[in-house]
């Protein structure tokens, strides 16, 4: 889907009418963001917001997210025990230290595959 | 027509109001020769009984006419002030992208032709040809997509390394979109404490004239505004219970009846 992010009160109200006149190639709508279909049509409406606000509109392609394929496997396990296992205010570099699972900085650091 | 005064009757003349105003309004136009129009005359500088006009700001500027200062006003020269100092540069990355998708195409393109120019060798080797000319062209060809794939490369990392950039200006658009906001909160407020500063004045006024304070017609709120205003330059009036003289007399300010 295309994640599209207005920067100004100009392209803001433009991105509103386009979602209220074009429903059907609106996934969700946030206050000055939206997601558009992955189809031609929410392509069009992208590439004219992106003509008419060049400077306020950025566009991202998105893409569902599966954990089991999109993350490393110790990432994934790592989240799943902390929240299942840590207690309230045990903050996470905390609760990694002394574990097999990856500290904060690498977890930062650790780029995900495309 | 040559016509003076303070209260000038023109009834007779069949003049058209928007001219007229626009000429009142317009300190170049010397078919009317008046004081220079405040901002307060384009809220209340033309009495019709189906001119377009928001009530709120109209008594807003007729509060600001007399000299009244909103208490927001401090807060929004503060903000004013931060958002002119934002200076926000482009985020614009159209060309990055368009390179680094022709660039793209044009590897796409070159593999492709390797691709075929390397089957032709083999075939015309196969079949005991010559394939020497063939073979040449395969490498030029071969050497124009190393260029190509460079290019790309390059192209690709500049878009990656500009998205990095952008996004730091995203977030001064993001601050200055907040302040836009707040800027319009502010004066949306200033508006309303300006408008009420004013309304018992108005609401007299219009008590006055005879109107329902609660609901009068547009022709007489805005004579209601118009008096509490403090006007320079002369008011249009196209309709309302006065001929020109006591129009003039009841606004204390010129008047151009029609």
């Amino acid at each position: 889907m295309l994640l599209v992010v207005t920067y100004s009160r100009a392209a803001r109200t433009t991105l509103r009418n386009v979602c209220r006149a074009h429903e059907e190639s609106v996934v969700r709508r946030f206050g000055r963001a939206a997601l558009l279909a992955a189809t031609g049509h929410g392509a069009f409406l992208a590439c004219r917001l992106r003509e008419r606000h060049p400077d306020a509109v950025q566009v991202e392609r998105t893409a569902p997210f599966n954990e089991f394929t999109d993350a490393p496997d110790e990432v994934r396990e790592a989240a799943v025990a902390y929240e299942r296992e840590a207690t309230k205010h045990t903050p996470y570099a905390r609760f990694a230290t002394g574990t097999d699972h990856p500290d904060p900085d690498r977890l930062r650091d650790r780029p995900l595959d495309a | 027509m040559d016509r003076w005064g303070r209260a000038v009757d023109c009834r007779d003349a069949a003049l058209d109001p928007a001219r007229v105003l626009r000429a009142v309004r317009d300190p170049h136009d010397d078919r009317v020769r008046c004081p220079r129009a405040a901002p307060v005359h384009d809220h209340v500088g033309f009495v019709a009984a189906d001119a377009a006009l928001n009530r709120r700001a109209a008594a807003a500027a007729v509060a600001r006419s007399r000299g009244l200062r909103a208490p927001e006003a401090d807060d929004l020269a503060a903000a004013r002030k931060k958002l002119a100092a934002i200076e926000a540069t482009t985020t614009d990355l159209r060309p990055v992208r368009e390179q680094a998708a022709a660039t793209a195409g044009e590897r796409e393109r070159l593999r492709e032709r390797v691709a075929r120019l390397r089957g032709e060798v083999q075939a015309r080797r196969e079949a005991g040809l010559d394939a020497e000319e063939t073979t040449e062209r395969f490498r030029a060809a071969a050497r124009e997509l190393s260029e190509a794939a460079t290019a790309e490369a390059a192209a690709t990392e500049r878009l990656d390394r500009e998205r990095g950039r952008v996004r730091d200006r995203y977030d001064v658009r993001e601050r200055r979109l907040a302040l836009e906001d707040e800027i319009g909160n502010l004066e949306r407020a200033a508006r309303a404490s300006l408008a009420d500063a004013v309304r018992p004045r108005i609401e007299q006024a219009l008590d006055a004239l005879g109107a329902d304070p609660d609901d009068p017609p547009t022709h007489l709120w805005t004579l209601a505004a118009a008096r509490v205003a403090v006007v320079a330059a002369p008011v249009v009036v196209t309709a309302g219970p006065f001929d020109a003289s006591e129009a003039a007399r009841w606004l204390d300010a010129p008047v151009v009846q029609l």
